[in-house]
């Protein structure tokens, strides 16, 4: 995101909400997209409701796009603690990490699977320097965190966990 | 000649002793816990009936029968997975019908009705109609009178679209040449409530709701062969002059994958549970009435069974 | 009376009640584990037992579960359990402040005053607040919901459009997956992931709980910065701002209660409601939503105000008030109880003992919950992201699987995860869309059955507006939404009068 403008500048330039109107206008597809779907309906009442929303899904996308066009706004920078810049890299890793584990749990199996998505985890994490001490540590913390949840989903709340089709473990 | 005959003892003992094993694997079914589970989720009445399924489970084969739950979609959920499951004999899942005959046929739910492969269907709880215990409406005449001065405004509610007492309804009307109002609601206890609250004037429901609600609500008819022993009182459609015979079935169905015998196993556990005083009781004290469809006898069942369902969900508009 | 006062108070049945509350605070505290799952696991126990204690374990249970719910809301800006989603609205900021040891002790206090509140309700009052749960039909739910759709203005502070855009896309959502009104299958777009419908639970913890580790991960640093020493229960203090706000506790709790008696909706309804009152109430509206302790206590105090208020319904009509409720009915059932009417002049003894069971089960929350929640939040704090990230990602993966055990939710909670991350970075906050997913399928069943029964009397208008307590709850929503308009109207008039005397 942009930030404020500079001082250095002369020319003023108005700050659009580009994200904002981005968005308005992905809903405004989603809406129509959508709309699309509730013409194969063949109920009334299944299509009262939804298209209902939808109108006033589209039509608030709308007013907000016009709006924004007009409107000047000062992003809100993302506020850090530690004043080091967001980590782009991590965030999506993060996001992929959880997603692959999920997606490869009916082949591989929960446990295998969900081991790998915690260690991964753990690594992007972590920004402190790896000591030997804090590697043996973590290893082990993650181990008894899994197994335990493991064990009290799968045996005590008798939750049926996906078992792998290729692997099987345990 | 003689490579053939000594081909054919080979071939002839293989298959003695593949069936004297198959024999053995019979004779030892259930080895450990058998999970059951649910397409629907905790608390309802494929759940209760499950529960009380559970003791009589252990007491005849001395294993445990583990309930889980996998609810969505009205059921669509845990059918659609049914197949994907080992089929050991060790996983079973409900199944209800209409359900599984009129879902696929509404839409792609992940399932068809051939997919699933029931083994038994074990009860069924009769539609009936409910009113409250201090309606007006004291016979099932009354309700039809009323509703042929007044078309549209027998308002009934009911469990839902495309349910065993929707259909119910649908195809009373068209017996009884009247034109009544269905006002669907999220599941049983949604039902009743707007029964008891006075927002509509009866309700399309089951025997179950009549026998849990004593008191509370009355039923005028209900929708089995004869009359039920624990509403003596209660005429059947068929008495009265309509040839209504349904209700909510249920039943076990096994992944596809699961052996022919391990099938008929399955089958004769749960008809011998059905044969137990102690559950007949409890099943029958809550309004259901139990069935002796095994195996053997699903297919001519769910034949039968289907074109009935398929037929009154055109009338309805719920498929095309 | 006293009699039954006395069989709850049996060795047995306040071990139970303690081990019940216990369980179901840990139980409910754990993202995607809710206070029905706990209820459902525990009750294959419960068939060994007399029936009173089964009923007293449950309720406690379910008391536990409810109040353990805001631990994650607080801590993690996760909801444990749905109920307590209003409690992340000024839980979490409190605990980003260093508050977080202070809220967490509010919420017990908060927690157990509702109950009471509620159980009391349930002891002397059942009989005619089950009539008044009937009277709630179609229409009123609609309206209902519409009421606590109203929340959204006051949930968008910088931008109502944004807003309102979010709860549309959460009311899109809840159209997803099979139409109760209709059977039909909507939205899915062919793929059978989506036919169960977007799961509530699931949902909550993507749109809160992922934004929250994909934030923990950008950068160095605590997640919760405490500064100064351990301030232990801060108890006194909490004790001191609980009884400031005693108008707000006794208030959310009967809201709560009211809620409970209603069959469908349950603590996450309650809590929306109560907090939306009690921001109007207080004079200063702009606190809430950065911290304002009495948020924590408006929705803390109504959720567990409907434990007791849902259990109106199910004893009295044998109709359950809140999901837990509908599992606890089925154990009833199989232990061979019959609900009803005459429940509590006929089997007297097991009501009378139940519910004082549950008085008790819910003092015994305040020293166990006090406890529990001390951990808790040492735990939080002291942990390091290393192994607080994996830790709470793992938990997620695993709590949204087990909700209805289908892989298909984990999914879906990663996907609306990112998404809510995104969006949120443009100005478009998350809890109109949680809104907009709870509240989207009450609105949509009370407006289409009204819609039906309306239209088969030929009596529309009138089943929509003419019935008096759909009258009640419209006025409620006009005035929400006018009166800040005429406050600033009537500000801007005394302003004008100062300046021009």
């Amino acid at each position: 995101m942009n930030n404020s403008m500079s001082a250095s500048k002369t020319e003023v330039r108005i700050k659009r909400d580009v994200g904002g109107m981005v968005c308005a206008s992905l809903f405004l597809l989603l809406g129509a997209v959508c709309l699309y779907e509730t013409t194969q309906m063949t109920d009334p009442d299944s299509f009262m409701f939804p298209r209902m929303v939808i109108t006033g899904l589209m039509g608030l996308s709308l007013a907000l796009i016009v709006t924004s066009v007009f409107k000047a706004t000062v992003p809100v920078a993302e506020k850090s603690q530690s004043g080091a810049a967001p980590s782009t890299l991590r965030r999506v890793l993060l996001v992929a990490a959880m997603m692959g584990a999920t997606l490869l749990m009916p082949w591989v199996g929960f446990l295998l699977s969900a081991t790998g998505a915690f260690i991964a985890l753990m690594l992007l994490a972590q920004y402190d320097p790896w000591t030997k001490g804090k590697l043996l540590l973590y290893s082990f913390v993650a181990v008894a965190i899994v197994a335990g949840f493991y064990g009290v989903f799968s045996y005590l709340l008798q939750v049926p966990l996906p078992e792998g089709s290729l692997i099987q473990f345990p | 000649m003689a490579c053939k005959s000594i081909l054919n003892f080979i071939a002839g003992s293989t298959v003695t002793v593949a069936l004297a094993f198959s024999g053995l694997a019979q004779a030892d079914y259930p080895e450990q816990s058998v999970n059951y589970v649910i397409p629907f989720g905790p608390g309802g009445e494929s759940d209760i009936t499950a529960r009380y399924q559970q003791p009589f489970f252990k007491k005849l084969s001395d294993q445990d029968l583990v309930i889980s739950y996998k609810p969505g979609g009205g059921g669509a959920v845990g059918w659609s997975q049914l197949n994907t499951m080992k089929g050991d004999g060790y996983n079973i899942m409900g199944i209800n019908l209409p359900h599984i005959v009129i879902a696929p046929l509404q839409k792609d739910v992940g399932f068809t009705t051939e997919d699933i492969t029931a083994v038994s269907m074990f009860h069924y709880t009769p539609d009936a109609i409910v009113v409250r215990e201090d309606s007006p409406f004291q016979t099932l005449d009354d309700l039809l009178l009323f509703a042929k001065e007044n078309p549209k405004r027998l308002l009934f509610s009911g469990s839902g679209k495309g349910t065993a007492n929707h259909l119910a309804q649908v195809r009373f009307d068209e017996m009884a040449d009247i034109q009544s109002t269905y006002v669907a609601f999220k599941g049983t206890g949604d039902a009743l409530a707007a029964l008891l609250g006075e927002q509509v004037l009866a309700e399309w429901g089951y025997t179950s709701i009549g026998a849990k609600h004593e008191g509370q609500v009355r039923l005028l008819a209900v929708a089995t062969e004869a009359r039920l022993p624990h509403f003596p009182d209660v005429p059947t459609f068929k008495e009265l002059g309509f040839d209504l015979v349904s209700g909510a079935y249920r039943g076990i169905a096994v992944p596809k994958s699961t052996p022919e015998d391990v099938r008929t196993q399955i089958s004769n556990i749960i008809s011998d549970i059905n044969s137990d005083q102690e559950f007949r009781q409890r099943m029958e004290k809550d309004g259901m009435v139990l069935l002796d469809v095994s195996y053997e006898k699903m297919d001519a069942f769910m034949q039968q069974k289907s074109k009935e369902y398929i037929a009154t969900a055109k009338r309805a508009g719920l498929i095309k | 009376m006293l009699e039954y006062l006395l069989q709850a108070l049996t060795p047995l049945n306040l071990l139970l009640a303690l081990a019940g509350v216990v369980a179901g605070t840990v139980i409910g505290s754990l993202p995607g584990l809710t206070a029905t799952m706990a209820v459902a696991v525990l009750v294959p126990i419960t068939f060994t037992m007399p029936v009173t204690s089964a009923l007293i374990m449950l309720g406690a249970i379910y008391t536990g579960a409810i109040y353990g719910g805001a631990y994650a809301a607080i801590l993690l800006n996760t909801p444990g359990t749905p109920s307590a989603i209003a409690t992340t609205f000024d839980g979490y900021p409190m605990a980003k402040r260093g508050d977080g040891d202070l809220a967490v002790t509010l919420a017990c206090i908060a927690s157990v005053v509702g109950g009471l509140i509620g159980a009391f309700f349930l002891l002397l009052l059942s009989p005619p607040l089950a009539k008044v749960a009937l009277a709630f039909g179609p229409a009123e739910y609609f309206w209902l919901a519409l009421f606590g759709l109203t929340l959204i203005a006051a949930l968008s502070q910088g931008n109502l459009i944004k807003g309102l855009i979010g709860g549309c896309f959460g009311l899109l959502l809840a159209c997803v997956g099979s139409a109760a009104v209709s059977g039909d299958i909507r939205f899915t777009f062919g793929s059978t992931t989506m036919i169960g419908g977007i799961e509530t639970v699931s949902a909550l913890i993507g749109l809160y709980c992922v934004p929250v580790l994909i934030d923990l991960v950008a950068v160095p640093g605590k997640h919760l910065n405490v500064t100064g020493e351990q301030r232990g229960y801060r108890l006194k203090e909490a004790l001191k701002i609980s009884w400031q706000g005693k108008f707000n506790l006794l208030r959310s709790s009967v809201i709560g209660t009211f809620v409970g008696i209603l069959p469908g909706a349950g603590g996450s309804i309650a809590g929306l409601v109560s907090y939306s009152e009690a921001r109007r109430a207080s004079g200063d509206k702009s606190r809430f939503g950065k911290g304002a302790p009495e948020g924590v206590q408006a929705t803390e105090s109504a959720n567990n105000a409907t434990v007791g208020g849902g259990f109106v319904p199910t004893l009295v009509l044998g109709i359950p008030g809140t999901p837990p409720d509908a599992v606890i009915l089925g154990a009833l059932l199989v232990h061979g109880l019959r609900v009803g009417p005459d429940m509590f002049t006929t089997q007297g003894s097991i009501v009378y003992t139940f519910i004082f069971g549950l008085f008790i089960a819910t003092l015994l929350m305040l020293p166990a919950g006090l406890l529990i929640g001390r951990y808790a939040y040492r735990f939080i704090i002291a942990v390091p992201k290393g192994l607080l990230v994996p830790t709470v990602a793992f938990m997620t993966i695993i709590g949204a699987y087990s909700i209805r055990n289908n892989l298909s939710d984990v999914f879906i909670m990663l996907v609306l995860g990112a998404l809510s991350w995104v969006l949120n970075r443009f100005g478009f906050s998350p809890s109109p869309i949680v809104l907009g997913l709870i509240l989207g399928r009450i609105a949509e069943e009370g407006f289409v059955q009204s819609w039906t029964i309306g239209a088969a009397t030929e009596n529309l208008v009138g089943n929509f507006f003419g019935r008096p307590i759909s009258m009640a709850i419209i006025a409620f929503i006009v005035l929400g939404l006018l009166y800040p308009l005429i406050a600033k109207q009537i500000r801007m008039r005394r302003l004008q009068k100062e300046l021009t005397v």
